[in-house]
């Protein structure tokens, strides 16, 4: 007597009865809810039958015990009444219309977003989350914010310490390969045999390997080319062979101002900041390509530009690592670390003389210092006054 | 009824009897409010009308979005970006309309995820074995190569059943075999002969819009081969001279200037002649496409299109990729305002082929080699 089924009973008076009864014993708060539920709700839009492109404006009705059905203007149900807790609705999307597909295959869609969130969000108060997050501006700015961090994060330590990981676990087998590669590269394009002649060079080659001969279980080599394009520099590739210019040479007043160069060299072999270059260069490439890959109007040039100025940033580091392998062996040998700081500002000097000759393009370049048509471009932009400070360093180190 | 058959008398009075059927049902473009009052007339049988494809989102609405999905993506490790992928596809169809209807993109979350990890997985597996030995290396090489034509078809196919307008879904018939011999016999020859890649990207529009449908209905571009030589030719005959009198040029303002300029100008000339071809691929792909009785015209013009690639190149540059949401909506923008459809009759017709559900991994695992093949 006290719960029986409230819409099927025999008589209005019953009913009538039963009802005031209820109300006698439910409480008020319950009572509200109910109210609410009953409450007739519809979102106008337009009603697709899910066979056909056919489009006919209809409305979708709240049937008060938590289903809805399509009505047509002209008040024919177009779909029989669904649950709202097992509906499939597309979730909210900026202003996009919201889709509610039937079971039989019908679809309604509206723009009525407020009707549709009333009827809607009492049943399912998780389907617009994501809109929740994508229409506040502090959910917008905090991912901001992250993202902006993580990606510094990944630029300024991701990408280094990951570079620096595999190029250390690179069989000696792919370095070396690469390394010839190299240096094959550059002769053919920039390099041509020294001039240098072979006593002296076979002299230079003792000394400067006897200074240092491996690093790292790497074997050092060292080579001479002529360079007039590249002018006085000395770079290292990734097997370990150190390539001086015989500009360089023509530069050096004694071995010790070789040796000083040298050692800076092998500090890029010991670090192994060749492969790790090519590694962070290629990785960042791929990365700003998968970023900017669907947006078909833009164009490789945005591809190039973050990462010749990322990888600007990542070269000084390694300058300044290599400065200090040099400066610590030179230290170590009893060599005066000034032999460094001399050399720096000839290869300055010398560049400064011949930015006036324009520089052919050195694209492919190895990892190297103030030489090639890249690095001299970089110059402008952040490694000049660097040189002062790389020259201080030297001058100022006993 | 539009893909029948039929005699030209038959066809009028199909369109006659469905008008009479479907008149009631007839919105009136673009609006929201039906008028009743005017059902009583009979429409005339195929009427003729431009319709224009319409872009309603907004940079700054699309940004929200975009920036939400990339920081779910990071602090979920990726996971995300399947939901996030299906969100950015969904913005684009719903704010795209015809005729007063947006198009819908329907794909499930869950099985793109699945697809990517397919991918992911594949991608390692290759990478591991590449590493180990050179002549696994080849094998893997080799294997994917033949997985590539699958893969384009699948992602092709997946795209299209997940597509809709007006509750009727997009359909992709393109067989395999169809798939190898565009894009392994006629991409080969293309790369060995150059003279071949404007025929190469002919065969292959044509597989992606021949092989399409929308509901019931075929797509058709039946472009000859001379228009694809076309914008090469033009693009050679402009570019050559400008290249040779620009060397010309730079040699007699002396090198110091030259070493500045000249790379300048072939950065330029660059430039222009791939945004050019873009222009001109695009509107050979849908401009004369047709869909039974429908054509499409897409008319991008050189001027603007190249002022909103270089806006959007600078954009996305300066604002170290802030402006990717702008950039794309303003693409989609550009593209809707310069695409439009004759419709004969009215668009009511299309009837949806009930289709066996795809697996994503064919479309995942194209996104993911990066395989343009976009429709």
């Amino acid at each position: 007597m006290m719960h029986p089924p409230r819409l099927s009973l025999p008589s209005p008076f019953n009913k009538g009865v039963l009802i005031l009864q209820h109300r006698l014993l439910k409480q008020t708060a319950r009572l509200n809810n109910e109210n609410q539920r009953f409450k007739i709700m519809h979102a106008s839009g337009f009603y697709f039958d899910g066979k056909s492109s056919k489009k006919q404006s209809a409305r979708l009705v709240f049937t008060g015990t938590a289903h809805w059905f399509v009505v047509s203007d002209e008040g024919d149900s177009l779909t029989t009444p669904e649950s709202i807790a097992e509906a499939r609705v597309s979730s909210r999307l900026g202003n996009t219309p919201t889709l509610i597909r039937f079971s039989q295959g019908g679809i309604f869609e509206s723009v009525d977003h407020e009707a549709l969130d009333a009827m809607l969000l009492p049943h399912r108060p998780r389907v617009n989350w994501a809109h929740r997050l994508e229409s506040r501006l502090r959910y917008v700015v905090a991912g901001l914010l992250v993202t902006a961090a993580v990606v510094f994060c990944l630029i300024y330590y991701g990408i280094p310490a990951g570079a620096k990981a595999v190029a250390f676990a690179l069989p000696e087998e792919t370095t070396r390969v690469i390394g010839r590669g190299t240096l094959q590269l550059l002769d053919k394009e920039f390099l041509s045999q020294s001039k240098i002649d072979e006593q002296e060079q076979q002299r230079l080659r003792q000394r400067l390997l006897a200074f240092i001969p491996a690093i790292n279980n790497i074997p050092v080599s060292v080579e001479f080319r002529n360079a007039p394009m590249i002018g006085a520099n000395a770079f290292a590739l990734p097997s370990g062979t150190i390539v001086f210019t015989d500009q360089l040479i023509f530069l050096a007043e004694n071995d010790e101002d070789l040796l000083a160069i040298y050692g800076h060299e092998v500090g890029h072999v010991s670090h192994r900041h060749a492969m790790r270059q090519l590694l962070q260069a290629s990785t960042l490439a791929i990365a700003v390509a998968l970023f900017t890959g669907d947006l078909t109007s833009t164009s490789s040039l945005i591809a190039a530009a973050p990462v010749l100025l990322i990888q600007s940033g990542y070269s000084r580091e390694f300058e300044r690592e290599a400065d200090l392998f040099a400066l610590h062996t030179l230290q170590s040998n009893h060599i005066s670390p000034k032999h460094f700081s001399t050399m720096l500002r000839k290869i300055s000097a010398s560049h400064q003389e011949e930015n006036d000759k324009p520089a052919p393009d050195a694209k492919n370049a190895p990892e190297d210092h103030e030489g090639s048509d890249k690095v001299r471009w970089q110059t402008y932009l952040s490694t000049h006054p660097d040189t002062e400070e790389r020259i201080k360093m030297f001058d100022e180190a006993r | 009824m539009l893909n029948s058959s039929n005699t030209s008398s038959d066809k009028n009075a199909d369109v006659q009897n469905a008008h009479h059927a479907l008149s009631l049902l007839d919105d009136p473009v673009g609006g929201h409010q039906k008028e009743n009052d005017q059902t009583t007339s009979l429409p005339p049988v195929a009427e003729v009308r431009d319709l224009s494809f319409q872009f309603n989102g907004t940079g700054a609405e699309f940004f929200k979005i975009w920036i939400v999905n990339v920081f779910l993506s990071i602090i979920t490790l990726g996971i995300y970006s399947a939901w996030a992928k299906v969100r950015t596809q969904r913005y684009f169809y719903a704010n795209t309309t015809l005729d007063g209807s947006s198009f819908e993109y329907l794909a499930d979350p869950i099985k793109i995820l699945k697809g990517r990890c397919i991918a992911f997985g594949l991608l390692l597996l290759y990478t591991l074995l590449g590493r180990s030995s050179p002549v696994l290396f080849m094998v893997c090489a080799l294997v994917l190569l033949a997985f590539t034509p699958w893969a384009v078809r699948q992602s092709l196919a997946f795209r299209a059943r997940y597509s809709a307008w007006r509750g009727v879904r997009f359909h992709f018939n393109g067989t395999v075999k169809g798939a190898v011999n565009t894009y392994i016999f006629w991409w080969a020859a293309a790369s060995f002969f150059g003279f071949l890649l404007p025929a190469f990207l002919r065969k292959q529009m044509q597989y992606v819009v021949n092989n399409m449908r929308f509901g019931d209905v075929d797509f058709k571009n039946d472009v000859e081969t001379f228009p694809y030589y076309k914008p090469f030719l033009k693009m050679l005959a402009l570019v050559l001279p400008v290249f040779i009198v620009g060397a010309v040029l730079a040699g007699s303002l002396g090198r110091e200037t030259a070493a500045i300029f000249f790379p300048v100008l072939v950065a330029l000339i660059f430039f222009l002649a791939s945004v050019y071809i873009r222009m001109s691929l695009t509107n050979l792909r849908f401009d004369n496409a047709t869909l039974g009785e429908h054509t499409f015209h897409c008319r991008y013009e050189l001027k603007s299109y190249f002022w909103l690639v270089l806006t959007n190149t600078l954009g996305v540059l300066f604002t170290l990729g802030l402006f990717y949401p702008f950039a794309k909506v303003r693409q989609a923008q550009y593209a809707a305002e310069h695409m439009s459809v004759t419709a004969v009759g009215h668009l009511d017709e299309f009837i949806d082929r009930q289709q066996e559900d795809l697996s994503a991994t064919g479309g995942e695992v194209g996104d993911l080699f990066d395989i343009d093949v976009g429709f």
